[in-house]
């Protein structure tokens, strides 16, 4: 957020001061962590469009958009994988969240014995470092012939992206108070009607919030979608590292902004939902 | 038109017995209130009748047939909570007629018969507003009128007037007891304000600690209560400890004779309603010589306090019998036979 200039008609010159001060150091953050978001973007943005940018020139001098024109040219590579990135990222988080509404429900709502370690066991493939992880799974998925497929892929980025969106809805679940429910199955709903007029709306913003979490993490997925994706697989992370083994920075920069984009499109798009739920009820520290 | 019954119903969670050994007969069409303080169990006993909870042991009927087996949308036992209970992101009208709408009528005739229910409850015009911009009051009229659109076999309010403001409450009071009248619907109050029980209450069903301690119509509960804890709840005055032999009760400030109630011989405690003492004029039986000490003049009434003794005993007295009184004045103090209950001694 960009404070806007400091008001003078604000009441008092104590008060105005401190005011003062007090919009001096957010605009000072604000500033910092603009800096740190939007300078890795501008460098290779900058990098995307020169063939040659090396010390000590203080501009690049040969400009051109050869690595864009290739990377958007009809019949590029990018098209394919952005429509299996969009493909799983979209099936991942259907599957993520009809699995995290009744384990959020459940560990929001109740308190029983395992509980704690329920939640443990959740986290832990979150702890566990993630090459370990995927050989595991690799060698299980081999074995159930799910290695080379999308559904494979599909299925093994429910690893890393179902603990938080059960952690969010289980957040928003012991928010949640069950009273309306009961209300509305006394009037004669039954449980999935309930559930449909009454508990969707209310949690539909905790939804938004754990879908585009979910979607976020499967998007930047790159070990897990190797190793089961087998290279038949193609998203985006895997072209973008495919094609920065190839050495050539203009192409690799323009190709890591194009996976960026649609992430922080979706971002900008749903920080109204995102902020506007307080941590605790989406349940994150 | 549905009687209710419990049979000696007990629900358990883990190790807090919520109800125990709960037997209730509603008959059809009464208002029975709920009475009792609050962690009673009162909520936890409308749950289960709604079906909302399963009992640990005994059986619910409605008319007679078990409703054990059936959900909570199938018995027709509708819930009325305390505060704002609606549903936030419908407007007053599809509030009002969501049963209708559960149930598969036309969308069209249920708004009607949403906006027609809503003129009922005293809110014409209101239908399309959102319940956030409703007051408490009519969020709660809607919220009747939601539960009389489901046409329920049972009615189950729970505290529903709480959060409301004195005046709004009485109004509520009112609509709800005549809604309820006309369409004699079998209803279940439940309250932990004893004047609210009294008043809306055909019957007040004591709860106390999850045991039904005592039922009955609401003079009963002052005149004649079963037990010390009813008679204290009920804000009984005049109680004194005594031992009941042969047709008298002997206490530190008379043998008093009694015409009723006959608990076995041994300590008693004995009670009378203030507005039934007499004072001055000499009965036949249990009178005795007291000294005023109190007197406050309350409008209606006026409350005295009379000592024998060491004993304070509470009168109340019609404001023109109170003139012919004044503090300090020596009195004869009359506990008439009949107008005196006892209760068993041995409790707290």
């Amino acid at each position: 957020m960009i404070p806007r200039a400091v008001k003078t008609d604000s009441p008092g010159f104590g008060h105005r001061h401190s005011e003062r001060r007090r919009r001096r150091s957010t605009a000072a953050l604000a500033g910092v962590v603009l800096t740190l978001l939007i300078l890795p973007l501008g460098v290779l943005a900058l990098f995307s469009v020169t063939r040659a940018y090396f010390y000590p020139q203080l501009a690049p001098d040969d400009w051109n958009l050869r690595a864009w024109r290739l990377l958007l040219h009809p019949g590029s590579e990018v098209w394919g994988a952005m429509a299996t990135t969009v493909f799983v990222g979209l099936a991942v988080v259907a599957v993520a969240l009809v699995l995290a509404v009744p384990a959020g429900r459940a560990l929001g709502r109740h308190s029983f014995r395992a509980k704690r370690l329920v939640e443990f066991l959740l986290l832990a493939p979150l702890l566990a470092p993630p090459l370990v992880v995927a050989m595991g799974l690799d060698f299980a998925f081999l074995r159930l012939q799910l290695t080379n497929r999308l559904w494979g892929v599909v299925l093994v980025h429910l690893v890393p992206t179902v603990p938080y969106a059960v952690l969010v809805m289980s957040g928003v679940f012991a928010n949640y108070d069950q009273a309306s429910e009961d209300q509305a199955r006394t009037l004669g709903a039954g449980r999935l009607d309930a559930f449909r007029y009454v508990t969707l709306p209310a949690i539909a913003p905790g939804l938004v919030v754990a879908g585009v979490l979910v979607l976020i993490v499967s998007w930047s997925q790159y070990i897990l979608t190797l190793l089961i994706g087998g290279g038949q697989v193609v998203t985006l992370p895997i072209l973008l590292f495919a094609t920065s083994s190839g050495g050539d920075t203009a192409l690799t920069s323009a190709l890591a902004l194009i996976t960026i984009a649609p992430v922080l499109a979706l971002l900008l798009l749903t920080s109204r939902h995102v902020s506007r739920m307080p941590a605790a009820q989406i349940g994150l520290p | 038109m549905t009687t209710l019954s419990l049979k000696e119903v007990s629900k358990r969670f883990r190790t807090v017995d919520a109800v125990t050994d709960l037997s209730l007969e509603s008959e059809s069409g009464e208002l029975l209130t709920l009475l009792g303080p609050s962690g009673a169990g009162k909520t936890t006993i409308l749950k289960l009748v709604a079906g909302l909870l399963h009992p640990t042991a005994g059986d619910i009927r409605f008319d007679g047939r078990s409703v054990l087996a059936e959900p909570p949308e199938k018995r027709r036992a509708v819930l009325m909570l305390q505060g704002p209970s609606l549903f936030p992101y419908m407007s007053a009208v599809d509030n009002a007629a969501f049963a209708l709408l559960m149930r598969g009528t036309a969308r069209s005739q249920a708004r009607a018969r949403g906006v027609e229910m809503l003129t009922r409850v005293g809110l014409p015009g209101l239908g399309d507003r959102r319940p956030s911009d409703l007051s408490g009051g009519q969020q709660q009229r809607v919220a009747l009128a939601r539960a009389l659109l489901a046409e329920p076999r049972l009615l189950l309010l729970d505290e529903p007037l709480a959060n409301l403001d004195p005046e709004l409450r009485a109004d509520m009071r009112h609509l709800i007891k005549q809604s309820q009248r006309r369409r004699a619907i079998t209803t279940i109050f439940v309250t932990h304000d004893q004047e609210e029980a009294v008043e809306m209450g055909d019957r007040i069903a004591l709860i106390f600690e999850g045991r039904l301690e005592q039922i009955g119509p609401p003079r009963d509960f002052y005149e004649r209560p079963r037990s010390v804890r009813v008679a204290r709840f009920f804000g009984s005055q005049n109680m004194f400890a005594g031992t009941y032999r042969g047709d008298i009760v002997a206490t530190p400030f008379a043998d008093l004779h009694i015409a009723d109630g006959r608990p076995p011989e041994g300590p008693v405690v004995v009670t009378i309603r203030p507005e039934a003492v007499l004072l001055g004029h000499g009965g036949p039986a249990n009178t005795v010589e007291g000294r005023i000490i109190e007197s406050h003049y309350r409008g209606t009434h006026v409350a005295v306090r009379v000592a024998i003794g060491d004993i304070v005993i509470a009168a109340s007295l019609r404001p023109d019998e109170a003139r012919s009184f004044s503090v300090g004045d020596v009195t004869k103090v009359t506990l008439p036979p009949d107008r005196l209950w006892m209760m068993p001694g041995d409790e707290r």
